[in-house]
């Protein structure tokens, strides 16, 4: 996955296509991407065309102010939302899907989000562009979650306690670009050191931090339009996603 | 939860901090202490008046490329404000945390030093080679003297034990003969100098 806003392809309406009806299709035991996470949930989502329609309107003006504020995102139609954490098994990685309340990275008041994306999600943010939840999914090595869950992660998607998080969210660490600067800056004021006559009594130290070994996360950012009536149900937006 | 709540506990990945670097202070601390000995430097060529080496570019950099009072003023402000920013970054560990902007700061003040680094190490391979060379010349003559001496020093003292009695004898045989001399002919001297006075008193007593 990619540093850059999603450029989901867009029908007519601004959305991705769907069956007319946004009924729904089923699971697949395995999901690949975040965006099927939250898809592969969204069976048994009936509306009535009227709602849809309505819906339909309410995502293109969504999508149509986020492009006025040249932060665009993409529609993946109307959905289930999960409120607690759950766990997607997949084929190479597994994905945790939280609120953003319950994320462990949020709780402790330093998500870390590549400054990148960060403009775009605050240019939606100026721009008023409502989202009554926001979720977050990140991506986790395969091996991980059976290592601190109770129950190994087999089959389809697990509920998470939000306590279990901690363990399967880890905190990145420093930026790979501020690692490699600070590598770069080390090394030359290494070299005028060595020029000004400190050769020999400055112990080079490693300037980075050591590697993320736990795996990557590549955190996807979806926003949350609650519909009416349907406490479980939203329309889902992919607002950003990074790799970190 | 909504956008606003997920900036307002966020930060940028990229000034997440790195491990303190330890080169990039020394680095910082080394780069101050340089920007201190040019501005010795730089004082020692305002201060000096006469009997100052003028030559090429010793001249130039202890009068600062021509502008000994531009230049001096312009190191103290650099000084002051590495100062300054030492003391916010507590001693430039801060700095080496904090993501890209700290280094970059850092790495800004490691290339800025750069300029006296270089400047120093040209006044002191100058002074070197001047100190070389007039430490061959002194060494050149000095061997030179000590080879003549050496070589000569055997000569001159069987010459001057040669020589040495013949004096003695020639001094024997000579002084005696000078000192009656000098008794014959002393008065006859004094009476020789004694007649042109008398005859100075004679001619001036009509004009008395």
């Amino acid at each position: 996955m990619s540093d850059r806003p999603s450029t989901h392809a867009a029908s007519r309406s601004g959305c991705r296509p769907r069956p007319a009806a946004f009924t729904a299709h089923p699971a697949p035991a395995l999901v690949v991407t975040s965006a099927d996470l939250l898809l592969a949930g969204s069976h048994g989502l009936d509306l009535p065309p009227a709602r849809l329609e309505e819906l339909r309107h309410q995502s293109r003006c969504t999508l149509a102010a986020a492009e006025r504020a040249r932060a665009p995102i993409s529609c993946l139609g109307p959905g289930f939302v999960p409120d607690r954490p759950r766990l997607y098994p997949a084929a190479a990685s597994d994905w945790v899907l939280t609120p953003l309340e319950d994320d462990p990275l949020h709780r402790n008041g330093r998500f870390p989000i590549p400054a990148k994306a960060r403009r775009h999600l605050g240019r939606l943010h100026r721009a008023r562009i409502s989202f009554d939840d926001v979720l977050v999914a990140h991506e986790i090595p395969k091996d991980l979650a059976p290592s601190v869950l109770p129950v190994p992660a087999v089959g389809g998607a697990i509920e998470l306690d939000p306590a279990d998080l901690a363990d399967l969210i880890v905190h990145p660490g420093p930026a790979p670009s501020t690692r490699r600067f600070a590598a770069t800056a080390g090394n030359i004021a290494g070299a005028i050191g060595r020029l000004a006559g400190t050769a020999g009594k400055v112990v080079a130290t490693a300037a980075v931090a050591p590697i993320l070994t736990v795996g990557c996360l590549d955190p996807v950012i979806f926003g949350i339009q609650r519909i009416p009536g349907e406490p479980h149900a939203g329309v889902i937006y992919e607002l950003v996603r990074w790799e970190w | 939860m909504s956008l606003g709540a997920l900036l307002d506990n966020s930060v940028a990945h990229e000034r997440i901090p790195v491990a303190v670097d330890r080169r990039l202070t020394t680095g910082a601390w080394a780069g101050l202490a340089l920007l201190v000995v040019q501005l010795l430097v730089l004082h020692i060529g305002r201060s000096a008046t006469d009997g100052f080496a003028t030559w090429g570019i010793v001249s130039w950099a202890f009068t600062g490329f021509g502008h000994p009072e531009g230049a001096y003023t312009l190191t103290q402000g650099v000084i002051v404000a590495g100062l300054v920013g030492a003391v916010v970054t507590r001693g430039f560990t801060r700095a080496a945390t904090v993501g890209h902007s700290g280094q970059l700061g850092l790495l800004a003040a490691g290339v800025a030093s750069a300029v006296p680094t270089a400047w120093i190490l040209t006044v002191l391979v100058a002074i070197v080679v001047a100190a070389v060379v007039l430490v061959a010349i002194g060494a050149t003559v000095t061997v030179l003297m000590v080879g003549l001496g050496i070589a000569v020093a055997p000569a001159v003292w069987r010459f001057c034990v040669a020589v040495t009695p013949v004096l003695w004898r020639t001094a024997v045989a000579v002084l005696p003969v000078l000192w009656r001399l000098t008794v014959a002919v002393l008065p006859a001297v004094q009476l020789l100098l004694w007649i042109p006075k008398l005859l100075v008193r004679i001619l001036r007593l009509p004009f008395r």
